[in-house]
């Protein structure tokens, strides 16, 4: 009888023990950053849906929200979140228009606001201004480019005057500079991309003379580094990125030293890390990622000791708001692998798969 | 009140008189019916209640960032749990629980050992239980999922008279693995609970000299 007694409090010691002991070591390591944490949403086309994520603080792991994937557009392919951290959109390639999301902040589930946006026909790629105030869409069939300004209030688009605006045939990729300033757009028939300047509040588009700008061949891609000195644009068919220098005045863009540079097979994305020091380009090709180092003053890339394995068909990359790691959306593989950058070459030491997706994940964002 | 020392009856004379010359009649009364359960002879030091009923308010503080909320979630229900005590101090006791907000709740069915200790009108209580928890979120329409709870806790109960006692606290640790994710959840109870049936304690007598 004692001995069941006695047995019974120590079982409740080593119980309270347990709970109160938990916790292991860390150890910090220079030449590596942590996660913000925060949320993160990825296009999932084959599901009409968009997935919520919840990135840990400090591992930058990521853990899908309960309910996700949210329903949506049709084959959203593009995605953006507002500034704000309160509205995500994307461009919906089947259904020729522009979701847009409202973000419970507390259950991280999004629910779309409808009726959804009209935009041109088979949208490929979208771009939401630093501000949050105007969104871009180029339209792959019409050949032209959407814009739209976004109220603060409700993050609803109303076209701006003058939209769409044309542009070069089989526009797929545009990115806008992070003054809000300049406009640019891959043209994938064409080696060139095309340059506008974008009327502050309204969101008009001027070509900005001298356009559009040679870059080589199948461009499909662009990226802006932060100082707005230089646009990286990746050539599909000539496994080459290309470097060009933004003039800040005009935006008229001048072909880098020693551009272009060598990729691997099949560049397909391209993303700038938030500091401005490394570029990363996924291969779909084979399936790796290549990595530089962007010199400050040129605007030429040297390359590391790449390429990184990556999951079968990488898609797209991006890095997360703290540049402690680059995320991956592998199509074929269907999950997303987190590479940890190290802080003082640019390299990708080591990586993991941080979530399934179940279906085709095609881009990620991340909600600063 | 036959066990009352002499001392306390005068005494508690003087307070019936005082309510019921300063208080409404029907509260007074209420005040000296609690007055005389309190001073009667509570569950006699050492004894220990061969059944227990609990049934109480439960709040629990339910892991919901487990599976990507931002916050954890307050949800506030109920607790019901009979135990029968085979023997002093080591019992067996079976727990209904469920907590409620709009959009969420987490309910449980759980059973397994408790301990015990008395120590004057107090009586001490640990347990280790197992059982199933269901629970329903609203996310982007109904979540439903059922899985495993190991819930851990204890409380102490104050007797009242030889029938009820007030659970003053029970906190529980509650283990579930719900959504495909595992959760630390964290209960608070309180509330009455019934009694019957004493395991005295039995006390060895010396065998007199030859």
């Amino acid at each position: 009888m004692r001995l069941i007694k006695q047995t019974g409090w120590v079982g409740v010691a080593l119980a309270l023990a347990w709970l109160t002991g938990c916790g292991g070591s860390s150890s910090s390591d220079d030449t590596t950053a942590s996660s913000a944490g925060g949320n993160a949403y990825v296009a999932v086309p084959e599901a009409n849906a968009v997935a919520s994520y919840r990135v840990s603080s400090g591992s930058g792991n990521l853990k899908a929200v309960l309910g996700s994937p949210f329903s949506g557009g049709t084959s959203p392919i593009s995605i953006a979140v507002h500034p704000s951290g309160k509205f995500v959109y994307t461009a919906n390639q089947g259904g020729g228009d522009v979701s847009l999301y409202t973000v419970n902040s507390n259950t991280g589930a999004l629910t779309e606001v409808l009726p959804r946006t009209v935009s041109g026909l088979n949208p490929t790629s979208l771009a939401l201004s630093s501000g949050g105030d105007l969104l871009f869409v180029a339209n792959q069939t019409s050949n032209t480019i959407s814009a739209f300004t976004v109220s603060s209030s409700n993050g609803t688009l109303t076209e701006a005057a003058g939209s769409p605006f044309a542009t070069g045939s089989r526009p797929v990729a545009l990115t806008l500079s992070p003054s809000g300033k300049f406009l640019y757009v891959a043209s994938a028939n064409l080696p060139q991309v095309f340059g506008y300047t974008v009327t502050s509040g309204t969101g008009a588009l001027q070509v900005i003379p001298g356009s559009p700008f040679t870059v080589g061949n199948g461009p499909t891609s662009l990226a802006i580094t932060p100082s707005e000195h230089f646009l990286y644009v990746t050539n599909f068919i000539d496994n080459t990125v290309s470097g060009l220098s933004i003039d800040p005045t005009s935006g008229v863009l001048t072909e880098a030293l020693d551009s272009p540079f060598v990729t691997g097979t099949g560049p397909i994305a391209v993303t700038v890390d938030p500091m401005g020091r490394y570029l990363y380009v996924t291969n779909i090709g084979s399936n790796n990622v290549s990595a530089y180092t962007i010199d400050a003053t040129t605007g030429a890339t040297t390359a590391l000791t790449s390429p990184f394995a990556a999951g079968t068909r990488p898609v797209s990359a991006t890095v997360d708001p703290a540049g402690a790691f680059l995320y991956v959306c592998n199509q074929s593989s269907k999950n997303i692998t987190k590479f940890q950058i190290n802080q003082e070459t640019g390299g990708l030491p080591s990586n993991t798969i941080s979530a399934t997706t179940n279906l085709a994940p095609q881009a990620i964002v991340f909600a600063k | 009140m036959k066990d009352l020392p002499a001392v306390a009856l005068p005494l508690l004379q003087l307070k019936r008189h005082v309510l019921l010359e300063r208080l409404p009649g029907m509260a007074a009364a209420v005040l000296l019916l609690l007055l005389a359960i309190g001073a009667a002879s509570p569950l006699a030091a050492q004894e220990m209640p061969r059944v227990q009923v609990f049934g109480g308010y439960s709040y629990t503080r339910f892991d919901t960032p487990s599976f990507g909320f931002a916050n954890t979630t307050g949800l506030n229900g109920y607790t019901f749990s009979p135990a029968y005590n085979i023997m002093r101090g080591f019992g067996v006791m079976a727990e209904l629980s469920g907590q409620y907000k709009t959009g969420a709740n987490l309910r449980d069915v759980a059973g397994g050992p408790q301990f015990l200790y008395a120590r004057g009108n107090m009586l001490f209580s640990a347990h280790l239980l197992f059982g199933e928890a269901r629970s329903l979120v609203q996310v982007g329409g109904p979540q439903e999922d059922s899985a495993r709870v190991v819930s851990f806790g204890g409380g102490l109960d104050y007797s009242i008279s030889p029938r009820f006692a007030v659970r003053a606290f029970q906190v529980d640790y509650v283990h579930t693995a719900l959504f495909n994710t595992t959760q630390d959840n964290l209960r608070f109870s309180t509330g009455l609970v019934y009694r019957w049936g004493t395991i005295k304690k039995t006390h060895r007598t010396l065998a007199p000299n030859p």
